[in-house]
């Protein structure tokens, strides 16, 4: 008998549609065929559960099915990481669904954790949103928003 | 023929050619394959792919995220059906909902007389056929072998009560120049307090040049033949059931 369960189903699954170069050579990541994912279904699935590789997921579950209905957040996530190790260097980041159910919305945060004092994380925020997240704002349209956290 | 369904699981269905090339990959051939194919296929996207990149360095083992070689998608205005071109590689894709395999077949025969008459590869590396089902339940919990008479199995001793899980059995043909993989998971649901499970079925030849470019509308219907056997071999009455069978 299967039951439903905090986690999912991708935490078994191997990415497809992602390969790894290691020197000049590089290596599909084995999925259902002997080569990349061509299913237009299952690799958006695999593009989420990369992601997840990126981002530590606050609640998993909610996440993935939250970018199922917004696939087009995918590409910015993926963007994303590389605009936040810039400004803030390589630190834990975070994705958390915030859900009100009385007004049914739903926002993802991505959450920057830091040991800066609060006036420099201010700083590296205000930064952030100038060199990144100001030119996608109207894309993610109240659907994706970003905070600085104490780690 | 097969079973009719009023309900069928299947979200997606793509036909996968990968050849061997006759020449280098000239990046002006997708813009010449989608004049061909523009009148049905208009809406003409670009993939997003990764490639990671780990290297060994100082500090130790670093990873770089790079754009993967470019894949062009060519949709149906109404996006049930899409054309993908990259290197080497056709994919004729067919989305919700599926209209049936006679009128599936011309559209993969179409795809694949368009690419190889512009870019005339040496033959075929692999063809695949591929269903992908899934099913959805609106309860807690459910017991799998009710559905499906393919599913992982759990020894005696163990707790029956499972979480995700993921089934996966290759199934050699012709010698073992072609094979089937039958696939069986749960599956991310696109709602809560759903238990979603994906039924995957693959035909593939995977043996290069196992068939030559003139047989291959008799080697999809094989495949088409075979999938539909390993889908109704799958599934147990209680999922006809579900899927509303319709009696011809």
């Amino acid at each position: 008998m299967i039951q439903l369960s905090k986690f999912s189903s991708s935490d078994l699954m191997i990415s497809t549609g992602v390969s790894v170069t290691f020197g000049n050579v590089t290596y599909p990541v084995l999925g259902t065929s002997d080569n990349e994912e061509n299913s237009v279904y299952r690799f958006r699935s695999n593009m989420i559960d990369y992601i997840e590789n990126i981002y530590i997921f606050k609640n998993s579950k909610e996440i993935k099915m939250f970018l199922i209905s917004n696939y087009d957040l995918i590409q910015i996530l993926l963007d994303a990481q590389k605009h936040i190790y810039k400004v803030f260097g390589q630190v834990p980041i975070y994705l958390e669904l915030y859900h009100d159910p009385e007004e049914e919305w739903d926002e993802l945060f991505i959450l920057i954790k830091t040991q800066y004092s609060p006036e420099e994380a201010v700083n590296l925020e205000n930064q952030l949103f100038e060199e990144w997240f100001a030119s996608i704002l109207d894309k993610v349209s109240g659907k994706l928003n970003f905070t600085e956290e104490p780690l | 023929m097969g079973k009719k369904y009023k309900n069928p699981p299947v979200v997606e269905t793509l036909c996968e050619f990968n050849f061997i090339p006759n020449q280098p990959w000239d990046l002006t051939i997708p813009g010449l394959i989608y004049e061909k194919l523009k009148d049905e296929f208009p809406d003409r996207k670009q993939q997003i792919g990764i490639d990671v990149e780990f290297k060994a360095t100082e500090k130790g083992l670093e990873h770089k995220v790079e754009p993967a070689l470019p894949r062009v998608q060519f949709y149906k205005k109404d996006k049930t059906a899409l054309i993908q071109v990259a290197p080497d590689l056709l994919a004729v894709n067919q989305l919700k909902p599926y209209p049936t395999w006679n009128k599936f077949k011309p559209m993969i025969l179409e795809g694949f007389r368009v690419y190889k008459e512009i870019v005339n590869p040496k033959g075929f590396r692999r063809v695949g056929l591929r269903y992908i089902n899934i099913i959805d339940f609106e309860k807690t919990d459910i017991e799998i072998k009710d559905y499906f008479q393919y599913y992982p199995f759990i020894p005696g001793n163990m707790s029956q009560l499972h979480g995700p899980f993921l089934t996966r059995v290759e199934f050699p043909y012709e010698e073992g120049n072609e094979n089937l993989i039958l696939t069986l998971s749960s599956f991310t649901p696109k709602k809560p307090d759903i238990i979603s499970i994906l039924l995957d079925i693959d035909y593939a030849m995977v043996v290069p040049e196992y068939i030559p470019f003139e047989q291959i509308t008799e080697w999809l219907d094989k495949a088409h033949e075979r999938v539909e056997n390993a889908f109704e071999s799958s599934i147990t009455n209680k999922a006809r059931e579900i899927f509303k069978e319709e009696k011809l």
